[in-house]
């Protein structure tokens, strides 16, 4: 088991900001510094490379729309969409899920984020209110 | 049905369906009651959040990238890679009435198979205890049946007051008997940590003797995940608490809060916060008293009600210089010991008088009980000085002789049956009687069977004058009089019968 370096993170973290501008990925930088840990020595080199990588999903997740739709969206309803989060969240891509059983609507996700505004979910909470 | 349908329709017409926003994360370790979490970036600090299959968990660790809960459930329903969602709400448990009779776990889920509890509002678990402007000073007792405790070591409405000592010693007999004795206060009975059987039986005494229609049971056992251990003696708090706002007594056992400090010690262990003295972590203070602090009797302008608590800790080899011991007893208003040498020289309830105190005293107590009690603690304070000496007795002068017969004879009197609480005018009458050396020519193996059969003639002859101390609650000159007289009548057809 590798033994956490605390320092080794802390640079780990620094690297992961930096390696982002306006949300977006910069891939040449990432590239550099994945090349400068492996420079590390070989346990180092693999926390540190794990870290990153754990980091860089975690800031692409946070910035990347996921618009899950029970049909297929067209693009100029997916740009909208886009639009209106973008007012108050940082998006940098849009991923388009097509999940048959929410059955309408659509349910909106950005980072850990949820904008829930499907069909299911009202059936719900009708059967919610029902049984109470 | 026509009318059925007519509501539900008018329920669907009357509901706003909104885009909801929800906060969720992702699981990425799971296992021995905890789980990691990353995103849940709005969650706060002891938030509920909800787990798949309809199970819950508390925030408790709030990190820069992710989130230590603990699972109030089956954790191994839950998997890596599981969504959970933040839900907004502290935790909170159901209270009411219908609690009563009840056995529940720490949610306040029934466990005792007598079917769903209809609660009559929902309290949190976690509650700032009362300030001082809601409170007053303790001025009523509770009665626990035991002569000992309430003649020597009173306890108030509103009072905390730990009773503490080795593994069998009769901590929980103690507390038993104060439910027991109970007429017009709520107990609650804590038990954590404890074995399953062993509460069974206790369900069992309190109902053979009548209690349990004024009794809650809340169980977190041994076999329950740390997390209901260290939620169970908030959750029955929060219905010690309900109580206690609407202007009525309450009374709350917490057996046992060292089992509490343990299972609160796993959970930390595991969440991976720093540990200190003896591997509990910093805050086990804190985890103690916010949870007495609770207790408190409030004025009149706030209902007037009370929760009076009674902590149970266990110690090792008498031991209570150790941690968690002197934490609790810094916190209590008094601390009830109980000895295994005293328990095995037969002295029941195994109550070390000397060194146990209630930091409320005569405030809780009647008035008659006062008027003797003031004579008994100097008399068992004389014996104890002289009981050394006592084997040597035939060296010694007539009036330290006499002294340790005293005391040897009031040393009877406070002993007493499990599960049998006395009344307490007859309480006064038999240490009454015994201060008064109207017990000084019966020899002490047969101090108990004159106190039953002084308590009976009592009953059967002087009817009016136990009723005018159980009513009155003191004892008036009329009173010791009327007590001199038939009391000498007794012990001398006592005597005269034994010769």
């Amino acid at each position: 088991m590798i033994k956490k370096n605390k320092r080794l993170l802390n640079l780990v973290r620094k690297a992961v900001d930096a390696s982002f501008k306006d949300g977006k990925l910069q891939e040449k930088k990432a590239k550099d510094l994945i090349v400068d840990f492996k420079k590390l020595d070989k346990a180092q080199a693999i926390f540190a490379l794990k870290e990153y990588l754990r980091g860089l999903k975690r800031m692409v997740n946070k910035n990347t729309l996921i618009v899950e739709s029970a049909i297929s969206l067209s693009s100029p309803d997916l740009s909208k969409i886009k639009k209106e989060i973008s007012k108050d969240f940082k998006v940098s891509q849009t991923k388009q899920v097509i999940n048959l059983t929410i059955l309408g609507g659509i349910k909106v996700k950005l980072g850990d984020v949820i904008l829930d505004n499907s069909l299911i979910s009202k059936i719900k909470e009708v059967g919610r209110a029902i049984a109470s | 049905m026509s009318d059925l349908l007519t509501t539900i329709e008018k329920e669907i017409a009357g509901l706003k369906l909104k885009a909801r926003r929800e906060n969720v994360g992702t699981i990425v370790e799971v296992g021995d009651g905890i789980a990691r979490i990353e995103g849940l970036s709005d969650v706060k600090a002891s938030e509920l959040i909800s787990f798949p299959n309809n199970i819950y968990g508390l925030a408790l660790n709030l990190e820069q990238y992710n989130v230590g809960a603990v699972i109030l459930g089956d954790f191994t329903k839950i998997k890596e890679g599981d969504q959970v969602k933040t839900t907004g709400q502290v935790l909170q448990v159901p209270v009411g009435e219908g609690f009563l009779g009840r056995v529940v776990d720490a949610l306040g889920n029934p466990i005792d198979g007598k079917g769903p509890v209809k609660a009559t509002k929902r309290y949190p678990v976690e509650k700032i205890a009362p300030g001082v402007i809601k409170r007053e000073a303790v001025n009523q007792p509770v009665q626990t049946g035991i002569k000992a405790i309430d003649a020597l070591i009173p306890i108030g409405r509103g009072q905390r007051e730990l009773i503490i000592g080795d593994r069998n010693t009769g901590k929980t007999t103690i507390a038993i008997d104060t439910i027991i004795n109970q007429k017009d206060v709520f107990c609650i009975y804590v038990a954590i940590g404890q074995k399953v059987s062993k509460v069974a039986q206790l369900v069992a005494k309190l109902e053979e003797q009548g209690a349990m229609k004024h009794t809650i049971v809340v169980v977190a056992s041994a076999s329950d995940p740390a997390p209901m251990q260290y939620l169970a003696p908030y959750s029955g708090c929060a219905l010690g608490e309900y109580f206690m706002d609407a202007g009525k007594d309450a009374l709350i056992i917490y057996d046992d809060l060292s089992k509490h400090a343990n299972a609160y010690r796993q959970m930390s262990l595991l969440l991976r916060r720093p540990s200190g003295r003896e591997a509990y972590p910093g805050d086990v203070f804190y985890l103690h008293s916010r949870l007495l602090e609770r207790a408190a009797k409030l004025n009149e302008d706030f209902g007037g009600g009370s929760l009076t608590a009674l902590p149970i800790i266990e110690t090792q080899a008498n031991d209570v210089s150790a941690y968690i011991p002197t934490n609790v007893i810094s916190i209590t208003d008094g601390q009830i010991f109980l000895e295994p040498d005293l328990f095995f020289a037969g002295v029941r309830p195994a109550l070390n008088v000397g060194i146990s105190v209630s930091r409320v005293g005569g405030a809780a107590q009647t008035k008659a009980m006062k008027s003797v009690a003031g004579r008994l603690k100097l008399d068992l304070a004389q014996f104890r000085e002289l009981a050394a000496f006592a084997q040597f007795s035939s060296d010694l002068d007539p009036g330290t002789k006499a002294q340790i017969e005293r005391g040897r004879r009031i040393t009877e009197i406070l002993k007493q049956l499990p599960f049998s609480p006395v009344p307490l005018e007859e309480q006064v009458l038999a240490i009454w009687a015994v201060s008064n050396g109207l017990m000084d020519e019966v020899p002490p193996e047969k101090v108990k069977e004159f106190e039953s059969e002084y308590i009976q003639y009592l009953r059967l002859r002087e009817k009016k004058l136990m009723s005018e101390v159980a009513d009155k609650k003191e004892l008036d000159e009329k009173v010791i009089k009327r007590l001199e007289g038939v009391t000498k009548e007794f012990a001398k057809r006592f005597n005269i019968s034994k010769k």
